[in-house]
């Protein structure tokens, strides 16, 4: 992924990232970290193609985001997976329902799929869970559910957004350690967090947005 | 619904249910109105058809006994003519019992009568009441003809009036019909506009999008289509035992051929391909906005 001074603004409003310029290799475990307000989420929108940048150009997997056609866009959004920091879950499915529409919309069907989501929902530790609705579940069990989400396709871009915002200290860690399997299997893996501790924790390179620019690229 | 499965992204919402409602209306109301067409069109072709295998020719004032020669070589010349099924001459005390309420019996045995030819076509003659003319202008220049042909073609007009009036109500109702469905799909789209969202930013593309609601929408939109129909035509048999029982003038007996048959068929049909491509168009154009 290569962002070449990429510039955001919603509407008309004012700009909320400023010259970005960056490169993460393939494979990397990237930390993105920095003050409530920073623009985290939003530099994250550009990188799981949420939202078009206002200046400067972005390269995803080796191509140039911008020209893409619609359908091209579609399949390069399929190889990233997206942890939200408010979940988006489809209230009327179910967990395990949640869980496997990454794979229903590349046509699995089948009995298969279910299986992949039953264990993935029970490594999260949501095995009771399966059927409930998202509006019965703690912030937490959303969390995990959107992250099982996240991780079923096997995505080659791992994208989340505060995912052990909700969850306690050994359970974050335990979350982390599945981000850092999907890593070792090839998965670039990239988190935004404002928890000090677990950067600190992890020995993995950060970067470090401070009203909207980038302040320092370890 | 029990045919949705479980994993369909786009559940139930009051602004789907009401899909099925609109086409049945729409398909019950452009129904009737074909049907009245159909109806007064055909009995009126049908019934001018009539009229139309029939003209009368009118000779001049013969004198009473010189002349019965020269009528039975016209009649005879008419009945031989390519196309003609049959003339007869209207015998003068037909003519006269015709003229009797108008004229009075006493004066009429001075007055010379004019004489009627009657003559029948061949159905599909191709025969005009001007090559009619043209052959009598040879031995009676003086005969007129009545074909009924300006007030057949009035009436005919009023027949193609109908059909017209018909495709346009028709017409209307099917662009009533598209407009409440996209208003209808764009409301259904923003009721779940999360689901979309999530979906679109999970990699769906939005052929995959459109398609899981297009397949509800086509089961919903095909239920209403021939419930719409199945009104119709209980509908048209109601009106068809009604009409059997009294004597309607001009209409008489009400059917259908089977090419009105068809056109009726091939109405929920028409519907529902027009909501479908208006449902997809819709989405596609909502979606569209998204980056
Ligand atoms: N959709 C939007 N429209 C307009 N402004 C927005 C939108 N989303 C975010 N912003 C603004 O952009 C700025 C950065 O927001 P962003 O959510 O990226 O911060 P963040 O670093 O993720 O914060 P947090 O740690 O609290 O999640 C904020 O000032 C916010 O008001
Ligand atoms: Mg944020």
């Amino acid at each position: 992924m290569r962002f070449r001074a990429v510039d955001l603004r919603y509407g008309s409003g004012p700009e909320i990232l400023r010259g970005l310029s960056f490169h993460l290799m393939s494979g990397s475990f990237q930390f993105l970290t920095g003050p409530s307000g920073a623009g985290k989420t939003s530099l994250l929108k550009l990188m799981y193609l949420a939202h078009p940048p206002s200046g400067g150009a972005i390269e995803l997997f080796d191509q140039v985001v911008k020209g893409l056609s619609r359908d091209q866009m579609a399949a390069m959004r399929r190889r990233i997976g997206v942890v939200f920091q408010d979940f988006r879950l489809i209230d009327h499915l179910s967990c395990i329902d949640n869980v496997s529409l990454p794979l229903r919309i590349v046509g699995e069907e089948g009995k298969s799929v279910n299986a992949n989501a039953r264990e993935l929902l029970e490594w999260v530790g949501l095995d009771g869970k399966m059927n409930s609705k998202p509006a019965t579940l703690s912030d937490g069990e959303k969390q995990r559910v959107s992250i099982a989400r996240a991780v079923i396709g096997r995505p080659d871009l791992l994208i989340a957004d505060e995912p052990t915002g909700n969850v306690d200290g050994d359970q974050g860690v335990r979350l982390m350690r599945l981000f850092e399997e999907l890593n070792k299997i090839g998965t670039t893996v990239i988190i935004a967090t404002h928890d000090e501790g677990m950067v600190a924790r992890f020995s993995h390179p950060v970067l470090r947005l401070k009203e909207g620019c980038l302040t320092r690229i370890q | 619904m029990p045919f949705l499965r479980r994993h369909q992204a786009f559940s139930q919402h009051a602004s789907s249910q009401i899909l099925p409602i609109i086409l049945a209306v729409m398909v019950y109301l452009s129904g009737l109105v074909v049907i009245g067409a159909m109806i007064l069109d055909s009995s009126i072709s049908r019934w001018s058809g009539n009229l139309q295998a029939n003209l009368t020719i009118q000779l001049g004032p013969l004198s009473k006994a010189g002349d019965k020669e020269a009528l039975e070589t016209i009649v005879k010349m008419l009945d031989e003519m390519e196309g003609v099924d049959s003339a007869r001459a209207l015998p003068l005390e037909e003519l006269e019992e015709l003229l009797v309420p108008w004229i009075g019996g006493d004066v009429l045995g001075d007055i010379p009568l004019p004489r009627l030819i009657d003559v029948r076509l061949e159905p599909g003659a191709k025969l005009t009441s001007h090559k009619i003319m043209e052959r009598l202008a040879e031995i009676a220049p003086n005969a007129g003809i009545d074909d009924h042909s300006e007030w057949i073609n009035s009436v005919l007009k009023l027949g193609h009036l109908a059909r017209v009036i018909a495709v346009a109500v028709v017409g209307l109702i099917l662009f009533v019909a598209v407009v409440t469905v996209a208003l209808s799909t764009q409301a259904y789209f923003a009721v779940h506009q999360s689901t979309v969202e999530i979906m679109h930013v999970i990699g769906a593309s939005d052929r995959y999008i459109a398609n899981q609601f297009g397949r509800q929408a086509l089961t919903l939109g095909i239920f209403g289509s021939f419930l719409g129909m199945g009104l119709t035509l209980i509908t048209f048999t109601l009106v068809q035992e009604v009409a059997a029982d009294a004597t309607v003038p001009l209409i008489g007996k009400i059917w259908l051929t089977p090419l009105e048959w068809m056109t009726l068929g091939l109405l929920p049909c028409v519907v529902t391909l027009v909501s479908m491509i208006t449902i997809r168009l819709t989405i596609f154009f909502t979606l569209a906005r998204l980056y």
